[in-house]
């Protein structure tokens, strides 16, 4: 079956992205931020606040996988256009949202410092395109899911 | 709203769901939402073969009645 084939590649690739978020939080930034703390020593007090708040922008995104990974066990049982993958949908756009949010609240916090070095800054940015992206296209697609969700309601009660 | 009498005309040629869906060709589960009242919609191919197999008009099968969802406030 197709759909068990795409199931199974999307559910290891979630456990790619879980494990790449992993090596992220746990040694890439830490150790990124621990080398800028060397460096400059001025701003080596925001270190823990700064590793806390990746830390804590990292749970939404380790939420969005676990709704993806429930999208992926509804496309195995062929049971795509639903309801309630319209609302899992509509979360991962909320979380996305509340998320890019969070980044931008704290660049402005990083530039009130004297804190938001241009490479930041730079990747910042990337960030909430990114994350603004996978909002609107989750909210799209939610939308067109409860669509195809009624029409196949519908469908299934026409005798 | 509309209503289905189908197990109004059912009962009159003492006929079985499960004899019905097979004369008509449909599963007995779908004619059992026809029956209670739960489909959206009906086609007419399914109305043209229920009206065969019980020998009766769409009007023996469906009717009209005034319910508070057709007003809303």
């Amino acid at each position: 079956m197709k759909q068990k084939e795409l199931s199974t590649i999307l559910q290891a690739i979630l456990i790619l992205c879980l494990l790449a978020l992993l090596l992220l939080g746990a040694w890439v930034v830490p150790s990124i931020g621990a080398e800028t703390a060397e460096g400059v020593p001025s701003l080596a007090w925001l270190f823990w606040p700064a590793l806390i708040a990746f830390w804590l922008t990292c749970l939404p995104v380790v939420a969005v996988l676990g709704i993806v990974w429930q999208l992926s066990n509804e496309i195995r049982r062929d049971n795509s256009f639903s309801t309630e993958n319209a609302r899992r949908l509509k979360w991962i756009s909320v979380l996305a949202l509340g998320d890019t949010a969070a980044y931008l609240v704290s660049a402005v916090v990083l530039m009130a410092l004297n804190a938001l070095h241009p490479g930041i800054a730079l990747l910042f940015f990337a960030i909430l395109l990114f994350g603004v992206a996978v909002a609107v296209i989750a909210a799209l697609l939610s939308h067109l899911v409860r669509k195809a969700a009624d029409l196949r309601a519908e469908q299934e009660l026409t005798i | 709203m509309i209503i289905v009498n189908l197990d109004v005309m059912m009962a009159k040629r003492k006929i079985g769901l499960g004899e019905l869906a097979e004369k008509i060709g449909l599963t007995q589960a779908n004619l059992s939402i026809l029956k209670n009242n739960h489909a959206k919609a009906v086609r007419f191919s399914t109305l043209d073969a229920i009206c065969k197999a019980l020998d009766c008009q769409p009007g023996d099968l469906l009717e009209w009645v005034d319910s508070p969802s057709d007003h809303p406030e």
